[in-house]
This record gives C-alpha cells, sequence and structure tokens, in this order.
C-alpha cells in the first residue's frame, strides 16, 4: 500500500522525505501506531536496532502485542492521558525479538489532521535498560545497608536495655536508681548533661535525685532540653531531664529508646520507695500490720515479707493472685502443699524451677540473690506470666536478718515487647544475610512462630518477579496439630483450614516501592496467645522488612541478569570480531599470494615472448645480411618459432585453467585415448635433455596403458612433477617415473604412476599442504623459483579426471608423487577408450 | 676468435637465439642453463663479459653474480629479466646494464660491445 511508504510526517512532500530521512538516522526507536487499534504503520531503523524486528515484520501488528508492552498502570490509563493531553511520557517494558526484555523511556503524541481529529500516535522509546539496572543496584544498595542498620540499632538497643536493667536490679535506694540511669543515659545519648527528678508525695515540685555534667536550672523545658517523665501504673513518680548542645533534639527511635528507659527507671524507683517503706514499718510492724496492708495493697507490684524462719508473714492481693489465691489474706492461710498445688514454676528457659532457688530463700540462707526472671504458670488454664523477683534483707540494729522483702514486678508486656524488638532484628539479619529470598522469608516465618504466633503464612501474588506461592510456618505441639494436618492437605484449603483453627489472625500487605507481592499473616490457635495492636504493629514492620528484601533480591537478580546478557552479548561481539580479523588475516594471504602469482605468471608468459621476439629477429638479421637465403637455417628457424608459440600457448592454457581453478569451475577436459607409457616417455626424454646432472628412468610393466585421457593437461601435471623433482634435488641423482597397471575395488581399473627423486623432500608437517594453492614448502620458500600452484593444479586436473595424487616424502631422502588415474572413467563409453 | 662472452638464460630458445646473435658477431660464445653450469663454465676459462638472465633455477642470479665477481674480480655483467624492478636487479647483481625482456636484438649486440670496449 502506497499509504504505507510514507514518513511519519504522512504526505510525501521533500520536506517530509527529508524528515523520515532524519527519523532513520536517530538512535530512537520511533515507530507510528494507528489510534484506534494501535497496528504499526511506521517503524524507522531505530526502532528495528532496539527489537530486532524489521519494518517489513513490524507494520501491520499491534504494537502492544508486537512488544508484549508491561505499562507502569495499564494500557487504558496511556491512551486516556494521550487523548486528554494529546501526548504521553514514561518508562514501558518491551520483549525484543530474541525474548529479552528492555526498558524504554517512551514518549508518545497524538497526531491531528487539519480539522483536529487524531490520525496516528508518534512513539518515540529511548533505551534506558542500562540505566534502570544501574538504578536498580543502586536501590538495592542503600537498601540493605538501611537494612543493616536498623537491624544494628535494634540489636545495640537490645543491650542497652539489658545492662541498664541488670544494673538497676541491685539499685535498693532511689538515689541509687538516680545515679544508675544518669550515668547511662547522658553517655547513651551524647547529652551535654542530665538529671533525674522525682517528685516527693506532697510536695509543689521534683527534687534532685541525681545529676550529672552542666547544673540545669529551673527555668523549665528549653528547646535543647527533653524531658521525659517515669511513670509506673498511671503515677507520675519523676522525670528525666537531658539537656543537649546546640538545639540538638532527639531522633524517633532514640526517643522511643529513653521512654522504654524511664519506664525501666520509673520501675525500679517504685521497687526502691517499696523496700524503704518495708524497712521502716519493720520496727513497729505487728503494730501497724493493718498500715502497711494499707501502703502495699495499692501497689502494682507483688510483695510478701518472710521472717527469718522462711515463713510468710505478709502477701499483698497481687502477690496472691500470681500464685492462684483471691487474696493475701488466702494465701497466708493456705499450707505450703496447697500453695504449691495451685502453680507451677519455670526458670526463664521454660525449665520446672525449685521455690528453693527463689532469691528470697537464697537470701535466708545467706548466699547471693541477684535478681531472676520466672515464669509462673497456672495449671487450670496453662497461661503463663513472666515476673523479675528482687528480694531484699531487713536487719535490726545488731545485724540480725529479720525479713525478707520479695517483689516481683509482671514483666509479661514488656518481655513481649522485648521479644518483638528481637524477632524483627533477627528477621532482618535473616533476610539481608541469604542469598536466595524465599529462604529469607521462611525463617522470617520460622522466626516469627517461635516468639509471637502459633502459626505464620507468606502469600506472594506472583508477577513481580516471584511465582505465586504460600510459604508458612507453624509452631510445633498439641494445639497446633489439627491446623499443621489441615494445611497439610494441600494449598487449594488454606483458607478453610486458617478460618477452622485459628482464633485470632492478623494480616498485612508485603509492599515495597509501590509494589505488592502479597501478604504476610501471622495466627494463633489458642486463646492464651494475644494477637492484639501490638502484634498488629509488628506484623505490618515484619511484613514491609520482608517486602523490602523481596524487591531488592528481585532488583538484584534482575540487574544481575542483565549484566550477564550483556557479558553473552560482549562475548559473541569479541568473537564476531574475531572471526572477522581472521578473514582479513585469510584475505590478505589471499591477496599477497596472488600478486605473487600474478608476478610469477607475467615472469613465465613474458618468457616464450621475448624467445619468439629473439628468433624472429635474428632470422630477420640473417636474411639482411646473406646474398643467398639459406631455405634450412629459414626452416628451423620458423619450425622454433612455432615450438615456441605452441608453449606459449599451453602456458596460456595453464593459466586459464588456474583462473577456472580458483572460480571454482570444472574443467573442461578434451578426452581421447592417451597412452600413459608413451606420454611419461616422452617427457623424459625432453627433460632428460635440460639437465646433465639428473638421470631420468621410466620402469613400464606393460608396453602400452591407454586411457580415455585429457593428454595435453596430463602431459603438463607429468611434466610439473618430472620438474619439480629436478628442480629439488638441485645435486643432481636418479628421478624414476613408474608407470603401472593396478585392479582397484569393484573391478575397477587404475593407471598409476610413481615420481620418486632423491632430493631434500618435503617436511612432514606440510605434507597435507601442499596441494593448496599458493601454498609451498617452508624449505624451499625464498630459495628456489616457483609459483606454488602446478601442484593444486595437478590436482585439480586429476581430480576432474576421477583421478587423485598423493605424496610421501621424508626430508633430505627425497619424495614419491602417486598419479592414480581410473581406466575406464565414469561417463566415457569404453568404445572411445580402446580406439 | 673475438672475446668470449658467457650466456646464461634457462630458456632454450632465447638462449639458441642470444648464442648465434653474437656468433654472428664474430665473439666467442658459451652457453649455460642454470646458475651452477654458468660457474662450472667460467671456472674453465675466463669470460670477457656475462649476459646473465636473473631468475634462475638451482642458483640464481645474485649467487651467480657474488661467486664470479669473487673469482674473477671485475666481470662487466649485462642482466637480463623478465619481471619487474629490473633496474633495482641490475643494481644489486652489479651489471653495467640491463635488458628487459623481450628485447631487440640490435640493442643486446650493442650492449655487448659496449661493455667489452669499456671494461
Amino acid at each position: 500500500m502506497a499509504t504505507d511508504e510514507r514518513g511519519p510526517a504522512g504526505d510525501g512532500t521533500p520536506d517530509a522525505a527529508r524528515l523520515s530521512e532524519l527519523l532513520e538516522l536517530t538512535q530512537d526507536a520511533i515507530l507510528v501506531r494507528e489510534v484506534a487499534t494501535s497496528v504499526v504503520t511506521y517503524w524507522n531503523r531505530g526502532a528495528q536496532r532496539l527489537y530486532g524486528w524489521t519494518r517489513e515484520q513490524a507494520r501491520g501488528r499491534v504494537t502492544h502485542e508486537l512488544l508484549a508492552t508491561r505499562f507502569p498502570v495499564s494500557r487504558e490509563a496511556v491512551d486516556a492521558s494521550l487523548v486528554q493531553d494529546g501526548f504521553w511520557e514514561g518508562e514501558l517494558i518491551h520483549r525484543r525479538r530474541d525474548g529479552s526484555h528492555v526498558v524504554v523511556a517512551s514518549r508518545q503524541a497524538i497526531q491531528r489532521d487539519a480539522s483536529g481529529t487524531p490520525q496516528a500516535i508518534l512513539e518515540i522509546n529511548t533505551d534506558i535498560t542500562e540505566r534502570k539496572a544501574a538504578e536498580a543496584e543502586h536501590l538495592r544498595l542503600a537498601a540493605e545497608q538501611r537494612a543493616r542498620q536498623l537491624a544494628e540499632r535494634a540489636l545495640d538497643r537490645l543491650a542497652r536495655l539489658q545492662r541498664l536493667t541488670g544494673a538497676l536490679s541491685q539499685a535498693l535506694t532511689p538515689a541509687e536508681v538516680g545515679s544508675l540511669v544518669i550515668e547511662h543515659v547522658v553517655s547513651a545519648f551524647g547529652a551535654r548533661g542530665g538529671a533525674v527528678r522525682a517528685v516527693a508525695p506532697g510536695s509543689n515540685g521534683p527534687r534532685g535525685l541525681a545529676a550529672r555534667g552542666e547544673a540545669l536550672g529551673d527555668n523549665g523545658p528549653a528547646a535543647d532540653t527533653a524531658v521525659v517523665p517515669l511513670i509506673v501504673d498511671g503515677r507520675v513518680l519523676g522525670e528525666i531531664v537531658l539537656r543537649f548542645d546546640g538545639g540538638r533534639t532527639l531522633e524517633r527511635e532514640d526517643r522511643e529508646l529513653l521512654e522504654v528507659l524511664a519506664s525501666q527507671c520509673a520501675q525500679a524507683l517504685e521497687r526502691a520507695r517499696l523496700y524503704e517503706l518495708a524497712v521502716s514499718a519493720h520496727e513497729d510492724l505487728r503494730r501497724s500490720r493493718d498500715q502497711l496492708a494499707a501502703i502495699l495493697g495499692g501497689v502494682a507490684e507483688g510483695v510478701t515479707v518472710q521472717d527469718a524462719q522462711g515463713k510468710l508473714v505478709y502477701a499483698n492481693d497481687v502477690a496472691a493472685r500470681l500464685c492462684g489465691f483471691e487474696s493475701g489474706e488466702a494465701l497466708l492461710g493456705a499450707t505450703g502443699e496447697e500453695v504449691l498445688r495451685r502453680f507451677s514454676l519455670f526458670d526463664e528457659d521454660g525449665r520446672p524451677l525449685s521455690t528453693e532457688h527463689l532469691p528470697g530463700r537464697q537470701l535466708l540462707r545467706g548466699l547471693e540473690a541477684p535478681e531472676l526472671v520466672i515464669q509462673v504458670g497456672d495449671p487450670l488454664t496453662g497461661a503463663c506470666r513472666w515476673s523479675i523477683v528482687n528480694s531484699a534483707v531487713v536487719r535490726d540494729a545488731e545485724g540480725q536478718l529479720q525479713l525478707v522483702v520479695n517483689i516481683f514486678r509482671d514483666i509479661t508486656e514488656r518481655k513481649r515487647q522485648t521479644d518483638v524488638a528481637a524477632l524483627l532484628a533477627a528477621a532482618s539479619r535473616a533476610l539481608s544475610e541469604t542469598l536466595d529470598p524465599l529462604a529469607g522469608v521462611q525463617r522470617v516465618a520460622d522466626l516469627a512462630v517461635v516468639s509471637v504466633a502459633d502459626y505464620c503464612a507468606v502469600d506472594l501474588l506472583g508477577g513481580v518477579g516471584y511465582s505465586a506461592q504460600r510459604v508458612c510456618s507453624i509452631r510445633p505441639g498439641e494445639e497446633t496439630r489439627a491446623l499443621a494436618d489441615a494445611l497439610g492437605t494441600g494449598d487449594p484449603v488454606a483458607g478453610e483450614a486458617e478460618a477452622a483453627h485459628l482464633v485470632a489472625r492478623l494480616s498485612a500487605p508485603l509492599r515495597a516501592r509501590g509494589q505488592t507481592f502479597g501478604t504476610l499473616s501471622l495466627g494463633a490457635v489458642s486463646a492464651g496467645r494475644r494477637l492484639g495492636p501490638a502484634e498488629q504493629t509488628l506484623v505490618e514492620d515484619l511484613a514491609a522488612r520482608t517486602a523490602l528484601a523481596l524487591d531488592n533480591a528481585r532488583l538484584y537478580r534482575e540487574a544481575h541478569e542483565h549484566a550477564e546478557h550483556q557479558a553473552t552479548l560482549n562475548a559473541a561481539l569479541r568473537e564476531t570480531i574475531a572471526e572477522r580479523d581472521r578473514a582479513l588475516e585469510d584475505l590478505r594471504q589471499a591477496l599477497r599470494t596472488r600478486d605473487e602469482f600474478l608476478a610469477s605468471a607475467s615472469h613465465d608468459l613474458k618468457n616464450p615472448l621475448a624467445s619468439i621476439k629473439a628468433t624472429a629477429q635474428l632470422l630477420r638479421r640473417r636474411l639482411d645480411r646473406a646474398e643467398t637465403v639459406d631455405v634450412a637455417r629459414l626452416m628451423e628457424g620458423l619450425r622454433r618459432l612455432d615450438a615456441i608459440a605452441t608453449r606459449a600457448a599451453g602456458l596460456v592454457e595453464e593459466l586459464l585453467d588456474l583462473a577456472r581453478m580458483q572460480m571454482g569451475r570444472p574443467l573442461d577436459l578434451e578426452r581421447a585415448p592417451t597412452d600413459l607409457v608413451a606420454l611419461v616417455r616422452e617427457i623424459a626424454a625432453e627433460q632428460q635433455q635440460g639437465t646433465e646432472r639428473h638421470v631420468l628412468a621410466v620402469e613400464a610393466d606393460e608396453p602400452a596403458v591407454v586411457g580415455a585421457w585429457d593428454a595435453g593437461r596430463l602431459a603438463r601435471v607429468l611434466t610439473n612433477l618430472v620438474d619439480n623433482a629436478l628442480k629439488y634435488s638441485p645435486g643432481g641423482g636418479r628421478v624414476s617415473i613408474a608407470v603401472r597397471r593396478a585392479a582397484g575395488d569393484s573391478g575397477q581399473e587404475w593407471a598409476t604412476v610413481d615420481v620418486r627423486d632423491e632430493g631434500m623432500g618435503i617436511p612432514s608437517a606440510e605434507l597435507d599442504r601442499i596441494f593448496d594453492r599458493f601454498h609451498r614448502a617452508s624449505n624451499v620458500e625464498g630459495r628456489i623459483s616457483g609459483t606454488g600452484i602446478g601442484l593444486a593444479s595437478a590436482r585439480h586436473i586429476l581430480e576432474s579426471h576421477g583421478g587423485s595424487i598423493s605424496v610421501s616424502s621424508q626430508e633430505g631422502m627425497g619424495s614419491v608423487f602417486t598419479v592414480r588415474l581410473p581406466l575406464q572413467a565414469a561417463g566415457v563409453d569404453a568404445e572411445g577408450a580402446s580406439t | 676468435m673475438g672475446p668470449r662472452v658467457l650466456v646464461v638464460d634457462d630458456d632454450p630458445d632465447m638462449r639458441l637465439a642470444m648464442h648465434e646473435v653474437l656468433i654472428d658477431e664474430g665473439l666467442d660464445v658459451e652457453v649455460a642453463a642454470d646458475g651452477r653450469e654458468a660457474l662450472d663454465r667460467a671456472r674453465t676459462r675466463r669470460p670477457a663479459l656475462v649476459i646473465l638472465d636473473i631468475t634462475l633455477p638451482v642458483l640464481d642470479g645474485f649467487t651467480v653474480a657474488d661467486e664470479l665477481r669473487l673469482r674473477f674480480g671485475l666481470v662487466p655483467i649485462l642482466a637480463v629479466t623478465a619481471d619487474g624492478r629490473a633496474a633495482y636487479k641490475a643494481r644489486r647483481v652489479g651489471a653495467y646494464a640491463y635488458l628487459r625482456k623481450p628485447f631487440e636484438l640490435e640493442t643486446l649486440v650493442s650492449l655487448v660491445k659496449r661493455g667489452l670496449a669499456d671494461p
């Protein structure tokens, strides 16, 4: 169709033609497609280079089908934007003809005719694959670094928390607590100075417990000051004040850590207050038991008091509830065995623990008693609460042990937070450490079921670098067996199995850099495991980290694949260049040898011409001088002229044969009955005339060996072989020529001629190549004149006859060339041959 | 008999033509078909002048020229060659003149006479 030949400018005017030409020259892929159908109507050379489809292949195809276009949102969105703005710009992924993908920056515009009706859409696509790969690599590295930093920070926070918690457990007075905390936070947050202040009951303002660095004024919070309240169970006990240099403020994460530390500090202060209370009440314990109970009954901690014999003399209601009793009175009234039946005790790692190991009992026996983390399990529900137990001794004026005060603080929530932080840190590490993103995801699921959930599932949607699949982990044990069995039956029922066995389930999308990979879910099979708002945050956090790791791995893989593709292309290119270099070198060699051949051939042709000229001039001189014409001498001269002319014609024939051979054309053989024995004798006699140093001997089994051969060309082959034998035995010697008749396979009879010399021979490494055109053996090159075409020509002539030529030689000992000719040539009737 | 001239050429017809035209000029002419034969002939009797084809089998013209000068000192050489770069080759063999094949016999005769007259 004529319209198809027009360029994008459309009307075929000279300007349009020039524009069209320009578009052909640009590196970018330029194409024009119809508005309604997206059918390609123009396709420049750049497009052919970029996509691999020629203009003819592309024309008439639907663009997004031909290129399997991947749109950022959808094709409809691009078209809508084109219709509305007349223009669209963005990135697309196209598939090349070879199946590889290319990222292009695409600019598209609608072309309208004079009346404003959309005519076509012009697309200019620039290959940005390499740039995108570099960007992806950069993003990946940045994200990886960020993930590592996150993980390191989380671990660092944990370590700080643990250090301070350990130290605080030893502090018995508010002042000790204050100085420990302030020392820790001032250095940890790089503050100029700071203070811990406590609010004394009944006073107007806080009093300083401890201060460090620059003394803080009473001017209240300033821009460079951070104030964190110390709160226990909703009561404000005091505050931590930190002052920084140059108006520096705390980052979100630092502030969070400071708040956790403040909560620890507040709890330690509260505990210290309880000790003080217990000690001060000691003197009049019996008198004011009710007063003590009134004070201790209101605190959040469990408090028990033992006498010097270990007998429980006081327990508040919180302590009682921890052991499974309704009130302190009920606990105090129960027998020891009864108490032990009400609860079970485990250490931090979940191993059963004897009450003998509790710090109070240790102190009673005069041993050291550090803070202890315990789990107290309700034998009925199986639910465990975590507590920290601190115990302290109260002595009388003589130093005699009077009482032991035990304080149980419920840390179940705090433990859970720590577990969550540890889980996030471990998950980040697992995701960043493995090269296989799915193995990392599996590891995250395994970690989640160890500490926070009974069940964790990651469902990938597929299509964004990963196939649709489910990675899940289930906490082993009796409780989860039914769920594991149900899930084990296959994916289609996963939703039903979850619905049937999970009592709670939380999910968050796996989203990173605008891509959604799927969802991450946590589930619980029993009511004892809480999944609340804290876990919702955890799920989202885990999902964000997992998605980031998946996206990083995808980008990395794509960048890697791109690099590999480039490497393959480069290797192919290098190979092509090497091939071209080899071909070029072959060509140079061929040209060199051809030049040598031409020089040699012109020399060979000039010689007979020179002889003809000289002989003719000689005859004329003689005719000029002599009064009478000597007819005999004249006849002799004319005969010589004739012979030289014949020789020259033979030479021309030979050169023509060579030209045919070079063009790969067969010889036009002039077959006629030829006696090989007679031919050989003739040649030997002729060659013998030219040498006195050599002896030429002809051996023949039969008086005649006759075949249908081209006598002229065979004479040339044999003359050449004998000539070589003479030329390459410069020291003289015997040259024998043997003619034989030999029977071959399937009744075929052969004539053979061996030409044997005692000359310099041919190096064995070169035997294979001496029949190649222009090849000359290394031991004669430059020493003995020759064109290097005689043997190649001989082979050509013999093979045209259906025969062959071969050689055996030993350097320094001589060579034997063997010619084989079929006695009944294929295609030649026997009658013609025997005539 | 005139001065002795040695004609060295591997083409028998060329050899014969040069031989006969120089005999007609009254010179003592000897012929050789290759380099080795040329040296053998020269050894037997010193030539007054050598007509030397450069492209020869067995021993080429350059070797023959070197050998001749080594043995007999300055022998005038008239170089003959069929291929290109004749002037260069003639200089290399130390010839007093050269002829490019095919050539006029008259030129050959006059160059030989000049070579014999002005050694």
